[in-house]
């Protein structure tokens, strides 16, 4: 039998379809985390970069404090008398004064209009080609780029203010006063402005060269005249410096030295100098490791949860494929057990409906014969007393035949007529025949009251012999020859047997099924014209063991193959034409010998070598477990 | 998925999130590359750190620039930082407190330019010195009649009270004596900048300060003042620890050995200090060159 099973999505397929919904989502949440992580870095990186602007802002704004406090202290000290006055030994003990009290400056000296310079212990210096000069004399206070000082060879940077008679800045300057300031001291400031370790700020002057940098060999010096920015051989570094000379600013990621760095760069106020913080670029974005940090915790704990949930997805299939295969394996046990149930119903219908069949049939032959028993036994009865009246009547016959010679011819007429002496000689082989006829109709009878034997429908000690014998009476008709075959001979060999206890009836329907089919069989061979040796039947009985005894009905025809073999006990299974055979015979008799008395059925057969059915039966077991079977249960 | 595959995953995550620990616990550390005993790490890490105390405002060792502590025990302390592998907590504190805090354990190591003297040795022990601290003369540098050490005979002089440039008088007037000269009027100041200002004054034709302010001055203001020569004994300057701390000092020594022998010393002295010192002993000594040993051997009592 086969259940109707519903249609669900295939295991492959549903896995895939699972799995692929874990993957667009792992996939479009990953999307979604690394563009908001890119997105917060971002805004985190822009923050930080303007932070450090800032830093260099703030670097600049100090530079620009202190160039402007320096601008101041030279305007204040170019409208002091002792410098207006422009008398070189008035004015030098108070400006050695003001150099000893301002830390920053070298030494502070006046300037004539034509260009000469004091000299503190005397002498003087021309400086009209100055820059410095000539916009001070202009009347700009200003602050040159690193320079020289022609009296102190030292590196320094001057801020120059041009000194007036009067306070009216329109008037035309009668000198300069000049602060020479030492250029380690804006190193010092620049050098302070900081962002994280690794970072370093410099500042260029107007022409590119280096105002403060944390290589000296960069810095002027007495020994190296100048070094330009703008030239240099990096020419990230030197497109910068250019930059920052065109008085520029913003923040840059370029490769400087090799590696990538942030630079950050803005022009002074107070001077036209330029001042830029280099910061690698792990000193900006370490401040973003944190965040990464995160973000990768997250994306690993992310991708350990993807792999848990595969696993638990894959573990979840597992179990249900496992519990899929439980219930089908129990569907398919449930199956076979209700198939089996179902066909052992529908063999026990059979079997009851044979049963049925068979016991009405044995009423049927059973009440036949009854019926047919007494009026046989009348004629049988009386056929002895009509043969000896007849033998009478013929010895009285013979008595007026010998006393009177010649009766009258009317008589004589009639005994001619009547063919008296074979009429004589006739009639008592007739009544001898019509015995012999009573006689084999009172034997059938008996036959078939024995294979019936309704009346002995349970558990009893029969001769199985008996038994064999009746089957073969009732099947004598099929035995005879015909127009087409020889008449079959059945060969009895019969041992010694006890009488065995048994359901005599259903035995005797197993013995017919056998014999039937064996006739069938030889009938077959004959039909298909095969050699011509005797037909046999041989019928052999013997004990086997203490306590079992075996019977085994072989044919001599064609056999079977032993695929034919293994069907054979099949309920309706069967080689014949269609409506021959019911394909139950040898089923129900397996069953019989079988399930009714413990027995075993088997055959042996080869084709073309005949075929033997061996019957095995205990001869008394039957009363020791079951006891008396009644008759309903057999039909069961 | 097989039992081998999702072993690969785990293990793949493991060593994901592994590297990540690892990434957030590791720190970028220098190698240290001075030898460490195992006491003096122990000692430390019984604190936990060593503590260095600073001075606030002694350029050129240590001063602040823009509230930023800077100067050339600062650089040295940088330096030292990145050699070790404990942490260096430092504490500025003013002058008159740091001596004595080092001698009483508060702090480990007087991170200052501490000079040698007889007295501060019966309480501390200095390392090799950095620098010389003796004593010497500035000028006014259009002055052309002094030009060696004798022609300081008759001259007015400025000193500051009570300190070591006062201290050295007797020196020079020994010198000068020897020379067959006598010294002239001695002046003392409270502070040097008033010394300085009566010298470019000419109320005064020299101050004496120890070489280095003196050296540092005149880099300032070269327009304005000379350096003289040497007037007394040698006198070296020093980072000091409490007396007997063998390990520290020998650890310290070990640091400055190596800044010494590779020329750093000389760079910083010459960045910083603006004068070098060739001839600077390996081990401190008392002024006028005298080694510690016989002090601690036998305490002079003052």
């Amino acid at each position: 039998m086969k259940l109707k099973r519903f249609k669900p999505i295939p295991d492959a397929k549903r896995n895939l379809l699972m799995r692929l919904l874990i993957g667009s989502t792992a996939l479009v949440v990953g999307i979604t985390a690394y563009s908001s992580y890119q997105v917060v870095r971002n805004t985190m990186l822009e923050s930080l970069k303007r932070n450090a602007f800032l830093e260099v802002q703030q670097g600049g704004d100090d530079l620009d404090r202190w160039l402007s406090n320096l601008k101041t202290h030279i305007e204040t000290l170019a409208s002091t008398p002792a410098v207006r006055s422009m008398d070189w030994s008035q004015a030098e003990p108070y400006l050695k004064a003001e150099v000893l009290r301002f830390s920053d400056s070298y030494e502070i000296v006046t300037a004539r209009s034509n260009g000469l310079r004091n000299v503190i212990g005397g002498g003087s210096i021309n400086i009209w080609d100055r820059v410095y000069f000539q916009k001070a004399i202009a009347g700009h206070t200003n602050i040159s780029d690193p320079l020289i000082s022609r009296s102190l060879k030292l590196p320094a940077i001057i801020v120059a203010a041009p000194i007036r008679q009067e306070f009216d800045t329109a008037s035309v300057p009668i000198g300069v006063v000049q602060n020479v300031i030492r250029l380690d001291r804006i190193a010092q400031v620049v050098n302070n402005v900081r962002y994280g370790d690794h970072s370093y700020a410099f500042a260029l002057d107007s022409n590119g060269s280096a105002i403060a940098h944390p290589d000296p060999t960069l810095m002027l010096s007495v020994k190296n005249s100048t070094s330009n920015l703008a030239q240099a051989t990096d020419s990230n570094l030197a497109a910068i410096a250019q930059r920052m000379i065109k008085q520029q600013q913003g923040i840059e990621l370029l490769p400087i030295d090799g590696t990538l760095k942030y630079v950050a760069y803005l022009p002074l106020k107070e001077a036209n100098w330029s001042m830029a913080l280099v910061i690698p670029r792990e000193d900006i974005e370490s401040k973003l490791r944190s965040l990464d940090v995160i973000a990768l915790v997250i994306f690993g704990l992310a991708g350990t949860m993807i792999v848990i949930l595969w696993q638990v997805q894959a573990l979840e299939q597992r179990q249900l494929k496992q519990s899929k295969e439980v219930l089908e394996q129990r569907v398919s046990e449930r199956t076979a057990k209700l198939s089996a149930t179902l066909e052992q119903l529908q063999r026990s219908q059979l079997r009851l409906v044979q049963s049925e069949k068979m016991s009405a049939l044995g009423s049927l032959v059973a009440g036949v014969a009854h019926e047919i028993n007494n009026p046989v036994s009348f004629i049988f009865g009386n056929l002895n007393h009509v043969r000896e009246y007849v033998g009478d009547l013929l010895d009285l016959l013979q008595l007026y035949q010998k006393h009177y010679p010649s009766p009258h011819a009317e008589i004589e007429q009639q005994a001619e007529a009547i063919d008296l002496p074979f009429l004589v000689e006739d009639l008592p082989k007739t009544v001898a025949s019509m015995r012999m006829g009573a006689d084999r109709i009172r034997q059938i009878v008996l036959s078939l009251r024995n294979f019936s034997r309704l009346d002995h429908s349970e558990v009893k000690p029969v001769d199985i012999h008996e038994g064999i014998d009746s089957t073969l009476l009732i099947l004598q008709h099929r035995l005879k020859a015909t127009s087409d075959r020889p008449e079959m001979q059945v060969i009895r060999e019969y041992g010694d047997l006890p009488e065995v206890e048994c359901y005599a009836g259903q035995l005797n329907q197993v013995f017919m099924n056998i014999l039937s089919n064996a006739i069938d069989a030889l009938e077959e061979q004959e039909a298909r014209n095969l050699e011509c040796s005797p037909l046999t039947i041989r019928i052999t009985t013997q004990r086997y063991g203490s306590d079992r005894i075996r019977i085994c009905i072989a044919d001599n025809g064609n056999g079977m193959s032993t695929a034919v073999q293994q069907r054979i006990f099949d309920p309706f299974f069967t080689t014949k034409e269609v409506g021959k055979g019911t394909g139950m015979g040898m089923s129900i008799s397996y069953q019989i010998v079988a399930e009714k008395h413990q027995g075993s059925m088997w055959c042996e057969s080869a084709p073309g070598q005949g075929a033997a059915f061996w019957i095995e039966i205990p001869s008394c077991a039957l009363r020791n477990s079951e006891g008396t079977v009644p008759a309903e249960a057999l039909a069961a | 998925m097989s039992i081998r595959r999702r072993a690969f995953l785990q293990a793949g995550a493991g060593t994901l999130l592994a590297s990540i620990a690892h990434g957030c616990v590791q720190q970028s550390q220098s190698s240290p590359t001075i030898a460490i005993t195992d006491t003096l790490l122990k000692q430390i890490q019984q604190r936990g750190y060593l503590l260095v105390a600073t001075e606030d405002d002694y350029p050129p060792f240590e001063f602040l620039v823009n509230g930023k502590p800077t100067g050339f025990d600062h650089e040295l302390l940088d330096r030292l930082r990145k050699q070790v592998p404990f942490e260096i907590r430092q504490e500025i504190v003013p002058w008159q407190g740091l001596l004595p805090g080092v001698a009483e354990g508060k702090y480990d190591v007087a991170l200052t330019a501490a000079v040698i003297t007889d007295e501060r040795a019966e309480t501390l022990d200095f390392t090799t010195p950095f620098a010389e601290s003796t004593i010497a003369y500035v000028k006014r540098k259009d002055d052309a009649s002094i030009k060696t050490l004798q022609d300081l005979a008759d001259k007015a002089l400025g000193a500051q009270q009570g300190g070591a440039s006062f201290a050295a008088v007797p020196d020079l007037e020994a010198v000068l004596k020897q020379k067959g000269g006598k010294l002239g009027p001695v002046k003392q100041y409270r502070k040097f900048a008033e010394a300085y200002q009566d010298l470019l004054n000419q109320r005064l034709d020299a101050v004496l300060h120890n070489i280095v302010s003196l050296s540092v001055l005149v880099d300032e203001k070269p327009a304005i003042f000379g350096l003289g020569e040497r007037v007394g004994r040698k006198s070296y300057a020093a980072w000091a620890v409490n007396k007997g701390n063998q390990e520290l000092l020998n650890f310290l020594n070990g640091f400055l050995g190596d800044l010494r022998q590779g020329g750093e010393l000389k760079k910083l002295q010459e960045k910083w200090l603006k004068i070098t010192f060739d001839q600077l002993p390996t081990e401190p000594l008392l002024p006028g060159d005298r080694p510690l040993r016989s002090i601690s051997a036998s305490p002079i009592k003052r």
